[in-house]
């Protein structure tokens, strides 16, 4: 059974990974690409210096995941949600600006329209060339009608169109 | 407006006197604020080991909790040898690291030196600074020869206390609107 290591923002626990050659997960809570692409990219060069071939070991990305009509809504609905969460589990809530920024085409964060958020995980393929993405939805008391209605969307629009510029890769 | 004013030494006087004052003053100036003192002369914290401040028990999590809750803090702190005493660096390594955010915090000092006077600002507010707390920019220093007898005897001092309570509530009553302004702009 394949063990993934799990790994959050800085680069040394990226660079832990690569030394065991072990497949790694990276947590991308909110932050631009390019701060989670030099983890991404030390995970790999820490694989090579360990006598790993790169290519062998896949790297998952995990992060929050809304679609609604546009950015803006999607940032109002998801935010007490998130924040509710975040607070329970940390005690502190999520900063509002941290989260606003999520919307930004390089933010990490899948936060928009679904063509928004197409835009987004083909940009953050590009950058990491990874091999699987996690969506977490339900979180903070995300009511269940949200998290269907965002499945669909995943479903009908933001996974074929996905696939079909993976595929030819 | 939630105010926590507090003593973070362990032992000695002098930085609850002080503090004891600045209550009293919060107290009876702001009527409609809901103070409370901690005093860790009172309280039986265990050292930070890297948990979530909700996990601690007891004391620790009063303490950590109260202060999270907050609007404002008002800090009191002695110098020991040269710096904040490690009481209150403890306190600081409980919380989560942004714990400050959106809270204003004032220091009062008690030294046994005027040549303590940059320990505060060289040592204390780097870390409030790191933590995001709103720090007012004055600080009330006092020296031992400002007290007698368990008591301020400086009437200076009880003005510029009576100034630093009074700072800290108008900041903490105006923060919320310069907050609402800037997320008002987010989304």
């Amino acid at each position: 059974m394949p063990i993934w290591r799990a790994v959050g923002g800085p680069a040394e626990s990226a660079i832990k990974a690569g030394r065991q050659g072990v497949p790694m997960a990276i947590a991308m809570l909110g932050g631009p690409v390019s701060i989670f692409k030099r983890s991404v990219m030390a995970y790999r060069e820490s694989l090579a210096i360990n006598g790993y071939n790169p290519d062998d070991f896949p790297v998952a990305t995990t992060g929050l995941f809304y679609a609604a009509k546009d950015s803006q809504t999607a940032l109002r609905e998801f935010y007490p949600y998130v924040n509710k969460g975040i607070e329970i589990a940390n005690g502190t809530g999520f900063n509002k600006r941290l989260f606003a920024n999520g919307a930004h085409p390089k933010d990490v964060m899948a936060i928009g329209s679904p063509q928004q958020i197409i835009e987004k995980i083909l940009y953050q393929y590009e950058e990491f060339g990874h091999q699987r993405y996690m969506a977490q939805i339900d979180f903070g008391g995300l009511p269940f009608k949200k998290v269907m209605e965002n499945i669909e969307m995943i479903g009908t629009t933001i996974l074929p169109a996905v696939k079909k510029y993976t595929k030819e890769q | 407006m939630k105010v926590v004013t507090l003593s973070s030494a362990t032992i000695g006087s002098k930085t609850a006197i002080a503090i004891q004052k600045a209550t009293d003053y919060l107290k009876l100036k702001f009527t409609e604020i809901e103070v409370e003192m901690i005093d860790l002369r009172e309280k039986d914290l265990v050292f930070s080991d890297g948990r979530n401040y909700l996990e601690y028990t007891g004391d620790t999590l009063e303490v950590a909790s109260k202060l999270m809750q907050a609007d404002a803090i008002i800090l009191g702190t002695p110098i020991f040898q040269a710096s904040i005493p490690g009481s209150l660096k403890n306190i600081f390594d409980l919380l989560p690291e942004k714990a400050l955010r959106d809270k204003v915090v004032s220091i009062v000092v008690t030294a046994g030196s005027s040549k303590h006077y940059l320990v505060p600002e060289m040592q204390l507010k780097p870390i409030l600074s790191y933590m995001k707390a709103q720090v007012l920019p004055e600080i009330v220093f006092i020296e031992g020869q400002d007290f007698n007898r368990q008591e301020i005897e400086n009437i200076d001092i009880h003005f510029r206390l009576e100034k630093l309570v009074e700072d800290t509530v108008l900041m903490t009553e105006v923060y919320p609107e310069f907050k609402r302004k800037q997320e008002a702009l987010l989304f």
